[in-house]
């Protein structure tokens, strides 16, 4: 698949149009996770995965069941001339049409609407009761449940419950008729027996709604005094602890007098109330309390006990959950003393993150718990031990392992690549190997394929990180090192690059259709890049010839050769020829994609690589020198200072549409006052591209001269 | 100001608008109000609103949605036939984000009014009068007088009255554009200040609000309250109400006090503003039918609330 760029940028331009925009990846996801495995927010339960599974196998379609009326089920129903089954599927196309109707919105339903709605619940109800079958006895008792449901007759479903659901064998259909049996006990007062069924199905919307004004310090100790056992108590803790997570991890953005907020104010009381409910002895689950105290601990930044109690934790009894949960945030002490200098055995810290990393699930974009563990724990302190050592490889390394973790494995639909894109702020690998030189990429290469590994650690983390596809390495190094004016030494390594290779990246569109050698202060070269709504080019492919960047190497090789070499007869020419070239290839020029992958707004020069725009400057000071050449090196110097100035405003270039100009930076005013005092002193001899200058035009008319040309 | 003095000075007041006396009307409106999200057929409601003339009857809130628009919220579910014989005035109230944050007043009051009269289609409710509550404050005025008054020309076009609460800190300022007024005489104190007796109803804390009654240029129904509600305060700071027994976490040592109102002091009430606008004899609405409240008083005391003058 062809890997386009796309030349938006996300910091200068509204993306009113374009919804998708792209968002960084957090790594601040929350630590403590004792119910509710895979959702970052509070969340019902996935009935529907389950659900799913079974109209996939009754309909031999992959999804929509429940679109349009249940359109696919009836008509699958009917196919199969399956009377029972189309008569139930009917039901629960009303059902879903009186749920969503009885949502709040401005349209209210008539006395007519009303009455069918009434008329139709009888009807479910009497179909669920006189329903005798086997096959959708479970269909039928939650259909049951939910005409209750509708008219909120919490008695009706308490009933239904034990006469009916409470019997059935275990099944999708009978937790979610448990679901709704606690939706039931919920308002009949019966709220400890409610929030059980909500645990142990890890409804966190139901649990957070069931314990709203409990969320707090006092709330959890009210409910442990109640009953030290509630199974509120693991959300409860859950969600304090989160919550101070976030408060101190939105610490850094927050205003001076924001920083004591209250969640840091009841934290130490928590505390201090989890440690006595692990040494009062009343509760079964210590482990949960000693991790909530190691987690605040940590978060506090006292590393060394958040370890001891984290540690103490995992021996502590609690469910196999709050166990791992425990282990998981020991893990991320023990890296976060290793990050602070601690010694610490690489051995153990490979060996945790293997634990880790068994309970990802490696086909989803989706981390789940652990997978987020994984994500804070080498974010935040391996990849920051790495970089306070200022081992480049191993933190780079370690950024490309956890790019990886967010990728799901690869298949014949997604094969992973770091991407070359530095405006795709989740590109992190991407954007860490381009901040490298040309020479610490080279090592880097070099590191990554190495056989021996000097700790387990590092043999864990380049494991992991298996990206190694020699073309995109090559590629990379290649563009680093023209990028570095270091011509003769990029091209043996683009050389290794296959043109297919360069075709696919979405820079060949550009390098197809542009000339480096024609001066973009004389010459526009747009082209149509816009996207249709198909997500397609409107502009044809046209395959790559050659790989322009090797005829660029070669040619400044040659150039410079030559220039060093010149005498005053040619120097001012062959210094011409490289400013054309140096500006084109820089950010600001026509032929960006010789030294970089995408073309950002407000660009400059990246701080390892040559700065080609001053380098162009440079040859135009000594072009200028040349009568012949002097009048366009100096509109040349006015052009490339301007872009200099603007810092690549080139927005509204390939759509041909101009912007206007006022000169306000001082260098930019120094070259455009020589090239007017040359059109002072030649009136009769300014070239047709001078006079088009509007800019110019300007200035000449703010300085009184006659102009008509 | 002290006690003594604070009585010399309302004794005074009543000398004072005893000059000023208005047309007495000659019979009373019996009406209450009814705050619920469900009309159920519970008997004690049932026969106490038997005896009224007009009930006002929250249909629903308005709020913002995720999006910051407004939307209905907690429409009132009727699970239970209305009394044939009774006036119902629907009343939505709209939370004060609403208003400060509502693009067009215009089409809000238009919403409003079209999902009003649908309930009353679809519930066979006939109505004179539509209400809408609103605790708005300086930056949402601007809004809520603009929606009053689209609202107001809407429902003179249906041939209806328009009806807004006024709470007794309102009566200071501009009369809002409506047809009438409902004077909230309750939860004048503040119930959060544990040395707050009585925040449901004190005439003292009426008193300075009086001045402006007899010149506020608005047709006024006084609703009085007959409820109670239980606060938790902890360390003597107030940490909520208490709807129900599990709705806040109570810890050993917290204060939950009930405050109820006390019968003397709505009579005195009563008697003290119809005093000063004999008008407000004409309608005495109280505060409110709901389960929960009824529960906790005899018919006797509405009677008495009636029946006074």
């Amino acid at each position: 698949m062809k890997k386009f760029i796309v030349l938006i940028s996300l910091l200068g331009l509204p993306l009113a149009t374009w919804a998708c925009a792209v968002f960084p990846i957090v790594h601040n996801y929350y630590m403590m996770n004792v119910i509710n495995t895979e959702q970052t927010e509070p969340e019902s339960p996935d009935f529907q995965t389950s659900l799913a599974s079974y109209w996939q196998a009754y309909t031999g379609v992959k999804e929509g069941f429940f679109d349009d009326d249940c359109a696919l089920l009836i008509e699958a129903a009917k196919l199969k001339k399956d009377a029972e089954m189309l008569a139930y599927v009917r039901h629960i196309a009303k059902y879903q049409h009186i749920c969503e109707r009885r949502k709040e919105q401005w349209d209210y339903p008539s006395k007519d609407e009303l009455a069918l709605q009434k008329a139709q619940i009888q009807l479910m109800r009497k179909a669920a009761l006189n329903y005798s079958g086997q096959r959708l006895a479970a269909q039928y008792t939650l259909l049951l449940m939910r005409s209750y449901l509708l008219d909120a007759n919490a008695k009706g479903i308490l009933v239904a419950w034990t006469m009916r659901a409470s019997r059935l064998p275990t099944s999708i259909y009978k937790e979610m008729c448990r679901n709704i049996y606690a939706y039931a006990l919920l308002n009949s007062g019966r709220r400890e027996e409610a929030l059980a069924i909500y645990v142990s199905q890890g409804d966190a919307a139901s649990i957070q709604w069931a314990t709203k004004s409990f969320e707090d310090y006092d709330g959890i100790r009210s409910f442990y005094h109640e009953n030290p056992n509630s199974p509120a108590l693991r959300w409860l803790v859950q969600n304090f602890v989160n919550n101070m997570q976030e408060a101190v991890d939105d610490e850094p953005y927050m205003e001076p007098g924001d920083k004591e907020n209250a969640f840091k104010r009841e934290a130490s009381n928590f505390v201090a109330f989890a440690e006595r409910v692990v040494r009062d002895g009343k509760s079964y689950e210590p482990a949960l309390w000693k991790t909530a105290s190691a987690m605040i601990s940590y978060l506090n930044g006292d590393l060394k006990k958040a370890e001891e109690k984290s540690r103490m934790a995992m021996t502590m009894s609690g469910t196999l959950r709050e166990r791992d949960n425990a282990r998981a945030i020991h893990l991320l002490t023990v890296t976060a003393l290793m990050r602070e200098g601690q010694p610490f055995d690489a051995d153990f810290v490979a060996k945790e993150l293997r634990f880790l990393d068994g309970k990802c699930n490696p086909k989803s974009f989706e981390l789940n718990y652990y997978g987020r563990v994984l994500d804070r724990i080498m974010t935040q302190n391996i990849i920051g031990y790495y970089a306070k050592r200022h081992n480049i490889n191993m933190a780079v390394a370690s950024r490309g392992m956890c790019e990886r973790f967010h990728s799901p494995a690869d298949d014949d639909e997604f094969q992973y690549s770091p991407g070359n894109a530095r405006y795709l702020i989740y590109e992190e690998y991407f954007c860490d190997l381009d901040s490298m030189t040309a020479d610490q990429l080279r090592d880097y290469m070099a590191f990554i394929n190495k056989k021996h590994y000097d700790d387990a650690l590092e043999a864990y983390i380049l494991t992991k990180n298996s990206f190694r596809d020699a073309n995109y390495f090559n590629d990379l190094l290649g563009t680093k090192l023209i990028a570095e004016g270091r011509f003769a030494e990029a091209i043996p390594v683009l050389k290794k690059v296959p043109l297919d290779y360069v075709d696919h990246q979405g820079i060949s569109f550009y390098m197809v259709r542009r000339d480096y050698k024609k001066p973009r202060w004389l010459v526009k070269q747009p082209v149509d890049d816009e996207w249709d709504d198909y997500g397609e080019r409107s502009s044809e492919d046209i395959p790559l010839t050659s790989n322009q960047k090797i005829a660029f190497c070669e040619e400044m090789n040659s150039l410079e050769q030559r220039y060093k070499l010149a005498n005053n007869a040619t120097r001012s020419e062959l210094a011409m020829q490289l400013a054309v070239r140096y500006y084109q290839a820089s950010c600001y020029g026509d032929c960006w994609y010789l030294t970089h992958y995408d073309k950002l707004y407000g660009d400059s020069a990246r701080a390892w690589e040559k700065d080609y725009a001053r380098q162009a400057m440079a040859y135009l000071d000594v072009a200028k020198q040349d009568k012949r050449l002097r009048q366009e090196a100096l509109y040349a110097r006015a052009f490339v200072q301007n872009s200099l100035f603007l810092n690549g405003f080139w927005v509204t270039y390939d759509v041909g549409e101009d912007y206007p100009l006022t000169i306000s930076d001082e260098a930019w005013r120094l070259a455009y006052d020589e090239l007017l005092a040359y059109i002072r002193k030649n009136p009769t001899q300014v070239a047709d591209y001078v006079t088009k200058c509007d800019v110019v035009r300007k200035e000449m008319r703010l300085a009184g001269m006659a102009y008509s040309r | 100001m002290r006690p003594k003095h604070q009585l010399k000075w309302l004794l005074m007041l009543l000398l004072a608008v005893g000059c000023q006396r208005q047309n007495t009307p000659r019979t009373t409106l019996r009406s209450a109000y009814y705050w619920s999200t469900e009309w159920r057929s519970e008997p004690r409601v049932m026969e106490q609103t038997k005896g009224l003339d007009r009930l006002y009857l929250r249909f629903f809130d308005v709020v913002l949605d995720r999006n910051g628009e407004p939307m209905p919220n907690a429409t009132l579910r009727f699970s239970a036939k209305l009394p044939r014989k009774v006036e119902v005035v629907p009343v939505v109230f709209i939370v004060n984000d609403v208003m400060k944050n509502v693009k067009n007043t215009d089409e809000l009051a238009g919403k409003v009014l079209r999902r009003i009269l649908q309930i009353c289609e679809t519930h066979d409710i006939e109505v004179k009068e539509v209400q809408i509550d609103c605790d708005w404050t300086l930056t949402s005025r601007r809004n809520y007088r603009a929606f009053l008054s689209q609202l107001r020309r809407l429902a003179a076009a249906k041939q209806l009255a328009l009806s807004a609460t006024i709470r007794l800190h309102q009566l200071s300022q501009p009369v809002p554009p409506v047809d009438k007024g409902v004077l909230m005489m309750y939860n004048t104190g503040d119930f959060t200040d544990l040395r707050c007796e009585h925040p449901i109803l004190d005439l003292r804390d009426v008193v300075p609000y009086l001045k402006y009654l007899s010149g506020y240029r608005l047709p006024l129904s006084p609703a009085y309250p007959l409820f109670s509600y239980r606060l938790l305060f902890r360390n003597g700071h107030y940490k909520g109400v208490l709807h129900a027994d599990n709705d806040l976490p109570v810890l050993p040592g917290d204060s939950v006090i009930e405050r109820k109102v006390s019968m003397g002091e709505v009579l005195k009430v009563k008697q003290t503003i119809e005093e000063i606008r004999p008008d407000l004899k004409r309608e005495t609405i109280i505060y409110d039918f709901s389960p929960n409240h009824i529960a906790n008083y005899k018919p006797r005391d509405y009677e008495e609330i009636y029946r006074s003058h």
